[in-house]
């Protein structure tokens, strides 16, 4: 099961940065780069069910979806 | 007791205030509250710097919880000096940017120096964290605040780009970052650096060590620019406005390095023992090349803030070289070196702030001759190219010498000369953008079109603004001619790389060992060395300024930077690019080398 979620991490890991990189419209950059920041996450679960883990996924998220929603606005102001 | 706290906890405060009463606080209130906090955060950090030299590693565990049995409880910070100079650094740096701001700008609400003083927050938890996790917390934190100054009052009329450039790039390295976390939790189940430490240095390094080493260090390297994670960095600073330049330039890339720093030493330096060598190799080669390749792009650029960023790039790659040679002595130089850079590259940062307020341009061609009559505008400029050249008193000086002692201990005989390269290359743009700028030398572009970027002339120039550059470069000065300057680097560094007593600190309340290191003398050869460096800086700027001949034959040597420069034109596609290209290099030796 570890393995899978590490997999699935790192290939959401690639596929977000090849999107970023591949893409020149800003609002694809910014969505490309959530799918790429969603791996740290889901590293994260690969490491366990436990309570520190839990916190730190919620706090991850919170900060991630965050600048993300940081990045869409300026994203949309560009386009 | 609780001095720790307070770089953290007093600016977030402040800024929750200033932001609350953001309609009801005149404009000077909200810069003098900005300004106090700034000020006491720095008096705090000066006063751990001071106990940090007697008890080199002191810890602060929040809600009262110390560790049981050799196991973190709660959250905990934790000071050595090396860390307490960061904070000091940063707090000098927001102060003097907050005072300046105050009249650079026309009109910025509480919301600006709110966030600046989030930004300080940040930082100042970012030096202090003894935890992998709240490391990451305060990265994301300093991104969102650095994101938010930059588009808050940008210089330029086009910073869109930049700024996503900026939060993308940043974004990125947080991302790798909290992958390898996960992966070192994966592993030890622990996220207190020196429990996550001690755990891996009792198991040898396989895969998924090396992976998470490997997401680590890039996700830091992002951070302090190294190439090729740099091209973030000359595109931010250009939308900026200068108040918040000087402090991203400033320190931004030195917590880049002193993160993958901490994170070596304290967690994977054990594991990891047996490939030193081979790890060694990797980090010297990409810091060489970042320092060769940010100083010829620096000398490349006619646009100030991008010269100046070019300069930090390849100061950057110079720091990383003492860190990348894994010995005290080296790392001492490297924490030296990053002291008087930051401070240099600060005062620079607020002397460029003084020349787009009164001229309203940043390109040099377009300033020929255009600043005759801000002669003490141009003495800081010349102040500071003399420091990046590295003479002495400055900090720089002092880094210079022992990191090129010990590299020669190693063997690595062609150290000296990259950074002596980086020094004349560096020194020499500034120098340049002085004698055409300040003293009219050289061809300009009077065909040219003006900038886009090109913002509000003011017709005089506000005291604020030279007494913050000027402050910031008598500091940089000052900081080679601290008393026990180099002895005590070096015994910051050894209890930095004593991973082992760090653990024994953090875990089991034990003192370390009192180490005395013998300051490093300089010889009269380190003394020419700066002086040629000095020389040959000033003569390759006047010449290009001056001789068409000499114009021509550089210009056949541009060919190799030219080539760079077409293969990133600032797009930030290309930036993640480069970025997964330096990723798989790191990967790849990860796999090959450190298991």
């Amino acid at each position: 099961m570890i393995h899978l979620i590490c997999a699935t991490a790192a290939f959401l890991l690639a596929v977000g940065l090849y999107g970023v990189a591949a893409s020149r419209r800003p609002m694809r950059q910014v969505l490309a780069l959530a799918v790429a920041q969603s791996s740290g996450c889901l590293f994260l679960l690969a490491a366990g069910p436990g309570a520190l883990v839990q916190a730190m996924i919620a706090v991850a998220l919170l900060l991630q979806l965050s600048i993300i929603a940081l990045l869409l606005a300026l994203a949309a102001l560009r386009s | 007791m609780y001095t720790p706290v307070i770089p953290v906890a007093l600016p977030l405060l402040v800024a929750a205030l200033l932001a609350a009463l953001n309609r009801v606080l005149p404009r000077w209130l909200a810069s003098l509250l900005a300004i106090v906090a700034a000020a006491a955060v720095a008096f705090a950090a000066l006063s751990m710097v001071i106990f940090s030299r007697d008890a080199p590693i002191f810890v602060y565990w929040f809600g009262d919880l110390p560790p049981a049995a050799g196991a973190a409880r709660g959250i905990g910070f934790v000071i050595d000096n090396s860390g307490a100079m960061l904070v000091l650094l940063s707090s000098l740096l927001v102060t003097f940017s907050l005072v300046l701001s105050y009249r650079y700008f026309d009109s910025v609400g509480p919301i600006f120096q709110a966030l600046m003083l989030v930004l300080l927050a940040a930082m100042n938890g970012f030096s202090q964290s003894g935890d992998l996790f709240n490391l990451f917390v305060f990265y994301e934190l300093m991104t969102a605040a650095a994101i938010s100054l930059s588009v808050y009052h940008p210089d330029c009329g086009v910073p869109l780009k930049n700024v996503l450039h900026l939060g993308i790039a940043n974004v990125t390295g947080a991302t790798l970052v909290l992958a390898g976390i996960a992966l070192v939790y994966l592993r030890t189940g622990a996220v207190n650096m020196a429990q996550a430490g001690r755990a891996l240095a009792s198991m040898p390094s396989d895969s998924l060590i090396a992976v998470a080493f490997a997401l680590m260090m890039c996700g830091f390297l992002m951070k302090a620019a190294i190439a090729p994670f740099h091209f973030w960095l000359p595109e931010a600073l250009v939308a900026a406005p200068a108040p918040v330049c000087a402090v991203i330039g400033g320190i931004m890339a030195e917590l880049g390095i002193y993160g993958a720093v901490r994170v070596y030493w304290a967690v994977f330096s054990g594991v990891l023992a047996p490939h030193s060598n081979e790890l060694r190799n990797l980090l010297v080669a990409f810091a060489a090349a970042t320092a060769i390749l940010g100083a010829l792009a620096s000398y490349m650029q006619r646009h100030l803030k991008k010269l100046l960023a070019f300069s930090i790039v390849s100061h950057s790659g110079v720091m990383l070289l003492g860190v990348a040679l894994l010995t005290p002595e080296a790392l001492a130089g490297a924490s030296i070196y990053m002291m008087g850079h930051a401070l240099l590259t600060g005062g620079l940062f607020l002397a460029a702030a003084i020349v787009v307020h009164r001229l309203g341009v940043m390109d040099e061609l377009h300033l020929l001759g255009r600043a005759r009559h801000m002669r003490y505008a141009g003495l800081l400029f010349f102040v500071g190219a003399i420091g990046l050249a590295g003479l002495p008193p400055f900090g720089i000086f002092w880094g210079d010498v022992m990191m090129d002692g010990a590299a020669h201990r190693l063997g690595y005989y062609w150290i000296p000369w990259v950074t002596f390269l980086a020094a004349v290359l560096t020194s020499a743009a500034v120098f340049r953008f002085c004698g055409r700028v300040f003293f009219g030398w050289g061809p300009g572009a009077d065909s040219e079109p003006l900038p886009v970027e090109a913002i509000k002339q003011h017709s005089g120039t506000p005291f604020e603004l030279y007494a913050g550059a000027t402050l910031l470069l008598i500091a940089g000065l000052a900081t080679g001619l601290a008393p026990r300057l180099t002895g005590a680097a070096e015994s910051a560094a050894l209890y930095v790389q004593n991973r082992e007593a760090y653990a024994q600190r953090v875990l089991d309340n034990l003192a370390p060992f009192p180490v005395a290191v013998h300051d490093v003398p300089a010889g009269p050869i380190d003394i020419l060395r700066c002086l040629a460096a000095l020389l040959i800086a000033a003569f390759v700027a006047r010449q290009t300024l001056c001789s068409p001949t000499f114009r021509r034959a550089f210009g056949r040597l541009r060919a190799l930077p030219r080539a760079l420069h077409a293969s990133h034109a600032g797009e930030i596609g290309e930036s993640i690019a480069w970025l997964s290209v330096g990723l798989a290099i790191f990967m790849g030796f990860a796999f090959v080398c450190l298991r």
